[in-house]
C-alpha cells in the first residue's frame, strides 16, 4: 500500500507540474517569431495578410531562395533538416488558418526523398507536435509513428519535447525586430568551407547519387497529392522545384524523366535545376558555394534570380 | 522491444502486476515466458541459439555435479566451452575471420552474412560462468530446467548484463517469494529513472552530435573532434550504464538483486582503477575465468604482463568483431602493464588531492584515446581522428552544429555531473535503508522524468552494447 501511495505521489507531483511547464512554454511560444521551433510560422502568421510566393522545403530552401529578390511579398517559410512530411504538416497548419492569402506555393522536393529506397524520414513530423490535437493530418502522421505514440501525449509539456531551450533563446530573440525578416537565412562561408567544397567532391563523397532506386515512393506521393489537393482547394498555384548541386554526375536522367512525367500528370509545374551547374556558369565557382549542396549568400543570388525570371515565364 | 521505449513500460508494469499477484511456486513460468517473450520481440528465430545452450549447459551442469573427481567432469566442461563459443564465433567472429583470410591471401571465401543476435555475448558468457563454476565445485547445479532456463534468460540482464554469476543470482531464482517492498519499489524506480535519463536524455542526444562529427571527421578541427570524443565517453557511459540502471531498477522492483556494473568509473585515477569500475561484471568475469586461469600475476612478471594482455585483447574482441575493439584491447592492456610495472595505482593513491586529481585528468584523456578507436569504426578513421586531433592547424575551432542539441548537451551533461558528485555518490540506492519519507528521491524523481519529457529524444533508439 505504501508503494502505490508513493508512486501516486509522484504521478501527481508530475502531472502539476508538467501542467505548469506547458502552460509557461505556451505562453512563451505564442511570443515567438524566429527560428526553426514554430517562430517562422508565428511571425508569418503575425505580419502577413498576403503571401505572393511562399517558399517550403528544407535548407537547401532556406539559404538559396532570397523573398525579397522575387519580390516584396514573397516569403520563405523552409526549415533546415526537415523532410517532406514536415513541410506538408507545416503547409497543412498554414492553409488551415484563414487569416493568410497565398498566390504561389514554391515547394522544394529533394530527389532522396522522392527515390530513395527508405524515404523513412516520416518521423520529422514528431517536429511539429506542438500543434498535437491541433491539426487532425499532423495528428494523424503522428500517430502512424508508432503504436503507443499517442501515450506520450497524455504529458502535455511532451508537446515541447525537444524544443524548451530553442523557444527561450528564439522568444528572447524575438524582442529584436530587425530579425523580422523575409525568412531567408543567409549562408555565410569562410574560404575553408570553399576549399572542403572541391575537397569532398575531389573524394566523391556527395555527388554519388546512383544509390537511389528507380520508382517514385508512396509516401512522397501522398504527401505531394495532399499538397496539392489543399492548393486546389484554396486556389493556390502549386510549383516544385529542386535546387541544384555542385557538378553533379549525369547519372540522374532516367529518374529526371520519370519525375517530370509525373509532375506533368498531376498537373504540378516542375523546375528541375538538380543540373543547373552544368548550364549556369555563375554558379561553377566554388565561391559561391557553401558546401557541396548549399550555395552561400551570393549563390542564393543568382539562383533566386534564375528561378525569378522562370516563374515570371509561366 | 528495448527499454527505451512505451512498450516496454507498459510489458514491465503488466509483468510486475502478474508476477506480485501470482502464487509464489508459479512466478518463474510467469518471468520464464516473459523473458522469451522480451526477446523473442526482436526475432522471434533467435530464441532457438538461447534455447539450444540453455539445453547443452543445463545437460553440462547435470553430468559434471554427478561426477566427484574434476578430471571427469572435464569432457563436460568442454562441450559446453566449445558449443557456446563455438555458437559465438560463428555468429559473431566468422565473417571477420572470413574478411581477414581474404585480405591477406587474396581469396574470396564466401561470407555468411549471418545477423548478430542480440546480446549473445553476454548471455553466452554467463553461461559460461554456471559451467566454470561447477566444473571447479564451487557451485552446485540447478536441476530444474525452467529455473536454470530463466537464469540464461532472465528479461532485464538477458541483452546486455550486467553478466551475472550464476552463485548470485540462482539462488535468488529458486526462491521467489518476493515480496513488493516499499524500499526497493523507492530505490529500483530511482535506479530506472536515473537510467532513462542517462539514455534518452544524455546519451541520445549527444548521439545526435558525435555521429555528425565522426561521420564526416575530415570536414573538422582537431577541437571538435577532440571534444567530440570526450562526449562520446560521455555517452557511452551515459548509454550503458543507463541500460543496466534501468535493467538494475527493474529487477529490484520484482525482489532481486543484480550485481551493479558501474561505479563513477571517470573519476578513476588510475587506468586499474577504472577497470574495477567501468562494466564490473564483465571486468570481473575476465579477471576470474581467463586472467586467473593463466597465472594472474602469480607466475612472474613476463607472464603477468603477457597475461593482463591476453585478457584484454580478447575483452576487446568480445566487444565486436573488428580490429578496431582489438587494438582499444590492446591500448587498455598497455596502460595496464605500464602502471602494473610503475606500481602507479599504489603511488597515486599515497598523493594529496591536487595530484589525484589531475591524475584523473590524465586517466581520463588516456581513457578517451582508446574510445576513438572503439567509435571509429575503421582503424584508417581512427587514425585520421587522432592524426586531426594532434594537428596545430585550425585546432582552435569548435563547430557547434546544432545550437539547440549542443546546448541540452552542456546542460544536461551539467546536471549529471552534479547528481553524481553530489546524489549518487552518497546514496547508496542498493542499501537504502527509508525510515522516513523519502523526500529526496521523491523530489529528484520528479525532476528527472520531467527532463525526460522535455529533453528526452523519444524514438526510442538501440542501446549501443546491444550490438555486442
Amino acid at each position: 500500500m505504501k508503494s502505490f501511495r508513493y508512486i501516486f505521489f509522484v504521478f501527481v507531483l508530475i502531472v502539476l507540474f508538467d501542467q505548469m511547464i506547458s502552460q509557461s512554454m505556451n505562453y512563451l511560444y505564442e511570443k515567438t517569431y524566429v527560428g526553426q521551433s514554430g517562430g517562422k510560422i508565428n511571425h508569418l502568421l503575425k505580419d502577413f495578410k498576403y503571401i505572393s510566393v511562399l517558399s517550403i522545403g528544407n535548407s537547401r530552401c532556406a539559404h538559396h531562395i532570397i523573398p525579397n529578390k522575387i519580390n516584396e511579398n514573397a516569403y520563405n517559410l523552409s526549415h533546415n533538416g526537415m523532410s517532406l512530411v514536415f513541410h506538408t504538416g507545416l503547409i497543412d497548419q498554414l492553409i488551415m488558418n484563414e487569416n493568410i492569402k497565398i498566390d504561389t506555393l514554391l515547394l522544394h522536393i529533394e530527389m532522396h526523398e522522392v527515390f530513395g529506397e527508405q524515404f523513412g524520414l516520416n518521423k520529422d513530423v514528431q517536429h511539429l507536435k506542438y500543434y498535437y490535437d491541433q491539426n487532425n493530418w499532423i495528428n494523424s502522421r503522428i500517430k502512424e509513428l508508432s503504436r503507443f505514440e499517442n501515450l506520450k501525449y497524455l504529458f502535455a509539456s511532451y508537446k515541447w519535447n525537444g524544443k524548451v531551450l530553442n523557444i527561450i533563446n528564439n522568444r528572447i530573440k524575438s524582442n529584436n525586430q530587425a530579425l523580422l525578416n523575409d525568412g531567408y537565412v543567409p549562408k555565410l562561408t569562410t574560404s575553408r568551407d570553399s576549399i572542403n567544397v572541391l575537397w569532398t567532391y575531389n573524394k566523391g563523397l556527395e555527388n554519388d547519387t546512383s544509390i537511389l532506386k528507380s520508382g517514385i515512393n508512396t509516401d512522397f506521393i501522398r504527401y505531394v497529392e495532399h499538397i496539392k489537393e489543399l492548393c486546389d482547394r484554396n486556389s493556390i498555384k502549386l510549383i516544385c522545384f529542386t535546387s541544384p548541386v555542385y557538378n553533379p554526375l549525369n547519372n540522374t536522367v532516367n529518374r529526371d524523366v520519370e519525375l517530370e512525367d509525373y509532375f506533368k500528370s498531376k498537373d504540378i509545374s516542375y523546375f528541375n535545376y538538380f543540373h543547373l551547374y552544368d548550364s549556369a556558369k555563375e554558379l561553377r565557382s566554388v565561391w559561391v558555394w557553401n558546401d557541396n549542396y548549399h550555395l552561400n549568400e551570393d549563390g542564393a543570388a543568382i539562383f533566386t534570380e534564375i528561378i525569378r525570371n522562370d516563374l515570371n515565364d509561366l | 522491444m528495448i527499454f527505451n521505449s512505451i512498450d516496454y513500460i507498459l510489458f514491465f508494469i503488466t509483468v510486475t502486476a502478474f508476477y506480485f499477484l501470482l502464487e509464489a511456486k508459479y512466478r518463474w513460468i510467469l518471468l520464464l515466458v516473459s523473458s522469451y517473450f522480451f526477446y523473442m520481440c526482436w526475432r522471434w528465430e533467435y530464441i532457438i541459439l538461447i534455447l539450444i545452450s540453455t539445453c547443452i549447459d543445463y545437460y553440462c551442469g547435470l553430468r559434471m555435479s554427478s561426477k566427484s573427481e574434476r578430471r571427469e567432469r572435464f569432457p563436460y566442461l568442454m562441450i559446453s566451452l566449445i558449443s557456446n563459443l563455438g555458437l559465438l564465433f560463428t555468429f559473431k567472429y566468422l565473417d571477420f575471420f572470413t574478411a581477414t583470410i581474404n585480405q591477406f591471401s587474396g581469396d574470396s571465401i564466401p561470407y555468411a552474412n549471418l545477423i548478430l543476435p542480440m546480446g549473445i555475448s553476454f548471455y553466452t558468457f554467463q553461461t559460461l560462468s554456471y559451467s566454470i563454476e561447477i566444473y571447479y565445485g564451487k557451485i552446485k547445479c540447478e536441476k530444474h530446467f525452467g529455473k536454470f532456463a530463466l537464469f540464461v534468460t532472465f528479461f532485464p540482464q538477458l541483452v546486455a548484463g550486467p553478466i551475472e554469476r550464476s552463485s548470485h543470482l540462482l539462488p535468488q531464482l529458486q526462491n521467489n517469494n518476493n515480496k513488493l517492498k516499499y524500499k526497493n519499489v523507492v530505490s529500483g524506480l530511482t535506479q530506472v529513472v536515473i537510467g532513462l535519463f542517462k539514455k534518452v536524455v544524455i546519451a541520445d542526444t549527444i548521439a545526435l552530435y558525435v555521429q555528425s562529427i565522426y561521420g564526416d571527421y575530415e570536414l573538422y578541427t582537431g577541437f571538435t573532434l577532440l571534444f567530440s570524443t570526450y562526449l562520446f565517453a560521455i555517452q557511452i557511459y551515459c548509454d550503458f550504464s543507463g541500460y543496466s540502471d534501468i535493467a538494475i531498477g527493474c529487477s529490484r522492483i520484482l525482489g532481486y538483486d543484480l550485481m551493479e556494473n558501474f561505479s563513477q568509473p571517470y573519476f578513476s585515477k588510475s587506468i586499474t582503477e577504472f577497470w574495477r569500475r567501468w562494466h564490473i561484471s564483465l571486468s570481473t568475469w575476465l579477471r576470474d575465468y581467463l586472467y586467473i586461469p593463466l597465472g594472474g600475476n602469480k607466475k612472474g612478471r613476463f607472464k603477468t604482463y603477457r597475461n593482463i594482455l591476453i585478457t584484454m585483447l580478447l575483452g576487446g574482441l568480445w566487444h565486436g568483431a573488428s580490429w578496431n575493439f582489438i587494438i582499444w584491447g590492446a591500448l587498455n592492456g598497455l596502460y595496464l602493464i605500464a602502471e602494473k610495472k610503475t606500481r602507479f595505482p599504489i603511488f597515486i593513491e599515497k598523493q594529496n588531492v591536487v595530484v589525484k586529481f589531475f591524475s584523473s585528468i590524465v586517466v581520463f584523456n588516456l581513457i578517451c584515446l582508446t574510445w576513438v578507436f572503439f567509435r571509429a569504426e575503421t582503424i584508417q578513421k581512427s587514425i585520421g581522428i587522432v592524426e586531426r586531433i594532434f594537428t596545430v592547424d585550425y585546432f582552435f575551432n569548435l563547430q557547434i552544429r546544432d545550437t539547440g542539441v549542443f546546448a541540452s548537451i552542456v546542460l544536461m551533461t551539467t546536471f549529471l555531473f552534479f547528481l553524481e558528485v553530489f546524489v549518487l555518490k552518497k546514496i547508496r540506492l542498493r542499501n537504502l535503508e527509508i525510515v522516513s519519507f523519502p523526500w529526496k528521491l521523491f523530489g529528484l524523481k520528479t525532476i528527472l522524468i520531467l527532463l525526460i519529457i522535455l529533453f528526452g529524444i523519444s524514438e526510442g533508439s538501440q542501446f549501443i552494447y546491444f550490438q555486442f
